[in-house]
């Protein structure tokens, strides 16, 4: 079938292939391998569906509203991730891409357009969580649990109307702070309702059972689920008016937002593409003072301060340690903490926002080579980049350190905290070497990838290991 | 305010336009560029020709003025003046994952080329510019060059009436670029127009019809080579010379 060019499905069907391109990348051998892997997790989750069916059946019929809220809150908690995925795709996707010199010079409408990144935006925003939510689902309905089938129309409906809220909010964010801070601001937006889809998957937790039991009377009080927040988790249980209403209105989400952004994403992208440059003109008095380290200090400290995400990197890294504390705080049960539960998470939250803030300044150094070819010793060099890192570092992971000091009370895991955001420093300056020494290709990308999976090794290594030693000396 | 008039043969018609980023980029621009001919815009860094071009294309809304392509109203109906029109950024990004072939494919499908027209035209085009052999390779592997070439390509499949260019001979080598000039010719000869920017002064002194000499975002001077040279006076006998002393004070 051809699809007719230049219309909604011809333009998504080019941005799936290029995203199918992308997976064709390495060696045939790994293609296979993945490809295989895939097929394993698929097979093994489409089994597991089939097996645990009977469960849920049981669960369905004996405790129906228990069932309908954690369905509810588990559907929340994807929303969240789907919402936070969403932002960070728009802003990336809707502004930065580098097609869009291409389409805007076009006659296509931007508002088709819109429309196709907003459908590809649902896509990415939803394909992770699908892709393990969805198999078994397929195993439940093999066991003739047809029911289940309700969970398509409901994660998808949840995915369009991520995709939708989520161009909303960063169309806000960018009549709001204009589009040199949206990126920024969009990351950080993210990174909250990332930190909610924690707090959702952790309410059990959190909330503890008898909590639970109250909310659920105090929205509820007759046991009737009638209210619109619970449509989507009695969707998902397979009823048929809701599963209509809950896609009906993500499909018409979509085609509002494009229908009221194709205007505003137009003029955004035009923006977006005439940012102008080097507005502030800085006085020359007091450059060029004070030597070859002072220099250097100096350009890493401006790198560092004008890096685009490093903030809301760390934020989102921070986001994701509060709710993980209460969480932690709470696995015991009530009156009985846990803080080598919360050892174990901070130690770790510490390693990972450790080494975003040593990246940084290699990341942001766009001329590397412009040192190695100067006559300053790389040891300078790098020693301009650990003084900095360490300062930014000292303040901001020092914060888990003094918290965790103050409320569990105890020097061992603040030492313990200490040790590994040095440890995470080493780590991190091991890994983030200047990018003119990486090797090309699928090699030195393969590198990075297992620099990046030993760094969160490490992490979870030392907080396993901080939670035990506190737990025993 | 009653509309522009309309010249009669011109495919190109501005009038006053502007554009701020804080400063003025260009102030009270006017141009009319006639069918057939191949204008050249030149001008210092930051004279306001690169985005000049870009308001022409609809990629930047202007603050004031108005841009009439082959008679339309580009701002008042964007969509058909882009229908005639292409553009070629100085570099112009491509598809890494997708071959030359299908990246024409993709733009073919934007200006709603038929695909029996499409078809050999790609060919002919990815022919003429000696890309053929490299057809199914990706674009990510290319050279500067050769995605400029494929981006060239791209921007004449619909053959527009108008074809805006920002630096197309940059990165290109000596037989890539007589290539690409040769293209430009034949194109005009059938009646098409070609506005370009070029850092190249000996390429606009050969290749245009009429320069323009832009500086602050204001026209300073516009006209044939001869016509340039001759108001700029005696002792300047390239476009070089003429260039320097039209534009002195800027270029220092």
């Amino acid at each position: 079938m051809t699809l007719p060019p230049g219309s909604v499905l011809w333009l998504l069907a080019h941005d799936i292939r290029l995203a199918g391109r992308e997976l064709r990348t390495g060696s045939r051998r790994k293609r296979l391998m993945l490809r295989g892997l895939l097929i394993t997790i698929l097979l093994v989750l489409h089994a597991a569906g089939y097996l645990g069916s009977e469960f849920l059946v049981i669960l369905h019929q004996r405790k129906p509203g228990p069932l309908l809220l954690g369905v509810s809150l588990a559907l929340a908690g994807a929303a969240m991730v789907f919402l936070s995925k969403a932002i960070s795709e728009s802003a990336e996707s809707l502004f930065q891409r580098g097609d869009l010199d291409l389409l805007l010079s076009s006659p296509i409408p931007m508002r088709r357009v819109l429309t196709t990144r907003l459908l590809a935006i649902a896509v990415t925003a939803g394909f992770t969580t699908m892709l393990l939510v969805l198999p078994l689902v397929n195993g439940m309905m093999l066991d003739g649990e047809f029911a289940w089938a309700g969970l398509y129309p409901a994660l998808i409906g949840m995915a369009l109307l991520a995709a939708a809220f989520g161009a909303v909010f960063t169309f806000g964010l960018l009549a709001w702070l204009g589009p040199r801070w949206t990126k920024i601001a969009a990351r950080a937006l993210a990174a909250v309702f990332g930190g909610l889809t924690f707090v959702f998957i952790q309410a059990k937790l959190i909330l503890g059972a008898r909590l639970r039991g109250e909310i659920w009377t105090a929205l509820e009080p007759d046991g009737t689920p009638w209210g619109v927040l619970w449509w989507p988790g009695r969707a998902a249980l397979g009823e048929t008016l809701p599963m209509i209403v809950v896609f009906v209105v993500a499909v018409l989400a979509v085609m509002l937002a494009s229908a009221a952004l194709g205007r505003a994403y137009a003029a955004g992208v035009m923006g977006t593409l005439a940012l102008p440059r080097g507005a502030r003109v800085a006085g020359v008095a007091r450059r060029f003072e004070g030597g070859t380290l002072r220099a250097l200090l100096r350009k890493e400290w401006l790198l560092m301060l004008r890096h685009p995400g490093l903030g809301a990197q760390v934020f989102y890294q921070a986001v994701f340690l509060v709710p993980g504390t209460v969480a932690m705080l709470n696995v015991g049960g009530p009156g009985r903490d846990s803080p080598a539960g919360v050892v174990f998470l901070t130690a770790m939250m510490t390693g990972r926002i450790t080494k975003i803030i040593v990246a940084a300044p290699f990341e942001s150094d766009q001329s590397e080579g412009l040192a190695a070819t100067s006559p300053v010793p790389h040891r300078m060099v790098l020693r301009a980049k650990v003084l900095v890192t360490s300062l930014v570092v000292g303040v901001i992971a020092g914060l888990p350190v003094l918290a965790i000091g103050w409320f569990v009370a105890a020097a061992v895991p603040a030492l313990w905290l200490a040790s590994a955001a040095a440890a995470a420093t080493r780590m991190g300056l091991a890994i983030a070497r200047p990018r003119h020494l990486w090797r090309k290709g699928l090699q030195g990308r393969l590198r990075v990838s297992t620099d990046g999976v030993l760094g969160v090794a490490i992490d979870i290594g030392w907080g396993v290991a901080g939670a035990l030693l506190f737990r025993f000396v | 305010m009653l509309p522009d008039p309309i010249v009669p043969d011109c495919m190109l018609q501005v009038r006053g336009l502007c554009k701020s980023f804080g400063r003025p980029a260009v102030d009270h621009l006017d141009l009319t560029i006639h069918a057939g001919e191949i204008y050249a815009l030149l001008g210092p860094n930051g004279a306001g020709k690169t985005t000049t071009l870009r308001m022409v294309c609809g990629l930047l809304q202007p603050d004031a003025g108005s841009i009439r392509i082959g008679g339309i109203d580009a701002l008042a109906e964007p969509a058909q003046a882009k229908q005639i029109t292409a553009w070629l950024a100085d570099e112009p990004l491509l598809y890494d994952r997708l071959n030359p072939l299908e990246y024409l494919e993709f733009v073919g499908g934007l200006w709603q080329v038929p695909p029996d027209v499409a078809r050999p035209l790609a060919e002919e085009l990815l022919r003429e510019l000696g890309l053929w052999p490299h057809r199914g390779e990706p674009c990510e592997g290319f050279s500067r060059g050769m995605k400029q070439k494929t981006a060239l390509a791209g921007a004449l499949l619909h053959d527009p009436a108008l074809l805006v260019m920002d630096e197309p001979l940059s990165g290109l080598d000596a037989g890539a670029s007589r290539q690409v000039k040769d293209l430009l010719r034949a194109r005009v000869r059938t009646g098409r127009t070609v506005v370009l920017t070029t850092h190249v002064l000996e390429v606009a002194e050969r290749l245009a019809d009429r320069i323009g000499i832009i500086r602050g975002g204001r026209m300073v001077a516009e006209g044939s080579f001869s016509d340039l040279r001759d108001r700029a006076g005696p002792g300047q006998t390239t476009l070089e010379d003429v260039f320097l002393h039209l534009t002195a004070g800027e270029v220092a």
